[in-house]
């Protein structure tokens, strides 16, 4: 065979994605096609999160259109795919479930193999196919996820991670304080407003060896914002832009400690956090004081999508893996390192 | 494990269009298992076409709950299945 192509359905938190993608096994290395690439993503109102219920309602009521869309913007029908790629975990329960429960029923109906993929693995993946970084130190953040990544021997290796949450759940939380939108994504709105901010508040700035700690200066800006805001010597857009400044300098550091401790020069950084453009230009400051460099995403694929749970799913299956029906059900919890990453050297 | 002493019992029967497509729901769902076994139940089973799920469970609660999020699931089998599944729409005069 060819060509492979491969389904990818992604539902772990709010955002429900849908991705075709096409491997052309002729060439050395394979040439790689997204075929189509399609997101819906759930809104809360402002000052509210996403809760688990809501979120698998929403993804229940927009993946089947967003199944025929896709299908349809890549001209192909099910008879092409190779295999149905799905999100084991880590995520929520009931969304993660209700997404399974479309790519099992449609393995079974239309005869083709399913495989259960790792969140985090699919970000990494799609993240080192876009941006052709070769042995990178990854940073995974996200709202759900905070991992500082180097891989060896046929695994993902976490070097060190958020303690409590993660640095986007920070950042999310914070935001619904504000009462900023929730559309496009609370991260996106505290970026645009910390952009106008100019004054530094001092905040907790917990880095604990290889790992971050973010429940402190979260709880201290949730305490101390509307007493600094009333104080009238601190805007909005400054609180922002001193959040920002903290946890993105945390994460700079504890991905430097990693860059040092292996001997790496190449930083790709992945996540919705990662489309954060504050958090390249500080990475980047470093990463050139290192004399390296910084690979990021465009919104397409750092943001949660299908195509990355495709691209993680097809590079397994090409080694023979599937997941056996009965062993596709879904994990809130499952380590990135826990992935025998047979697809690499 | 015996059901015995999990007193609140809900069976509900789904029809299918065909014994496969009861079957195809049937493999689906059995894949979550309970979650507490020791208070709540799901036992699946087909018969021709009909699929039939029988809840047993220690409260009422927990059986409201957990018929609750299963007909989620079956109502999202049955979706997925009318606007993707051509088998059966191949075999139709």
């Amino acid at each position: 065979m060819t060509a492979m192509i491969a389904l990818g359905l992604e539902g772990s938190a709010n955002k429900l994605g849908v991705g075709l993608i096409r491997h052309d096994m002729s060439t050395t290395p394979p040439t790689v096609t997204i075929l189509s690439n399609l997101r819906h993503t759930y809104h809360p109102p402002p000052g509210e999160g996403f809760l688990p219920k809501d979120t698998a309602l929403h993804h229940r009521s927009h993946i089947l259109e967003l199944i025929k869309n896709a299908l349809a913007e890549a001209n192909i029908t099910h008879k092409d795919i190779s295999v149905i790629c799905f999100t084991k975990g880590p995520g929520m329960g009931g969304p993660l479930t209700s997404v399974a429960t479309v790519a099992r029923t449609l393995a079974l109906m239309w005869n083709k193999e399913l495989v259960g993929v790792n969140h985090c693995v699919g970000h990494i993946e799609m993240g080192r196919q876009i941006t052709g970084a070769e042995n990178p130190v990854v940073l995974y953040v996200s709202g759900g996820n905070t991992q500082v990544i180097a891989y060896a021997e046929k695994r993902y290796r976490i070097f060190g991670e958020a303690l409590d949450i993660a640095v986007g759940n920070c950042l999310d939380r914070f935001a619904r304080v504000l009462n900023l939108p929730n559309d496009p994504a609370p991260g996106y709105n505290i970026e645009q407003l910390a952009k106008k901010g100019t004054k530094l508040v001092d905040l907790p700035y917990t880095v604990k060896g290889m790992d971050v700690s973010f429940s402190g200066v979260l709880s201290y800006i949730e305490t101390n914002a509307p007493a600094l805001l009333a104080s009238g010597e601190y805007t909005e857009a400054d609180l922002c832009f001193s959040l920002q400044e903290t946890v993105f300098a945390m994460l700079v550091e504890t991905t430097e400690r990693a860059m040092a401790h292996i001997g790496s020069r190449e930083v790709l950084i992945v996540g919705g956090v990662g489309c954060n453009k504050r958090l390249q230009e500080m990475m980047d400051q470093m990463a050139s004081q290192r004399d390296g460099k910084v690979f990021a995403t465009d919104e397409r694929f750092c943001i949660d999508n299908g195509i990355m749970i495709a691209q993680a799913g097809i590079l397994a299956y090409q080694t023979g893996y599937t997941t056996p029906l009965e062993k596709t059900w879904c994990t809130q919890r499952f380590r990135t390192d826990e992935v025998f990453v047979a697809w690499r050297e | 494990m015996s059901t015995g002493s999990l007193h609140e019992r809900l069976t509900l029967q789904i029809p299918f269009p065909s014994p496969r497509l009861a079957k195809i729901a049937a493999d689906v769902l059995e894949v979550d298992k309970d979650l507490k076994p020791e208070v709540s139940r799901r036992i699946i089973t087909t018969q021709d076409s009909i699929m039939t799920l029988d809840f047993h469970t220690s409260t009422l609660k927990l059986l409201r709950t957990v018929v609750n999020s299963s007909l989620e699931m079956v109502q999202m089998v049955v979706n997925t299945m009318g606007v993707f599944d051509d088998v059966e729409r191949a075999q139709q005069p």
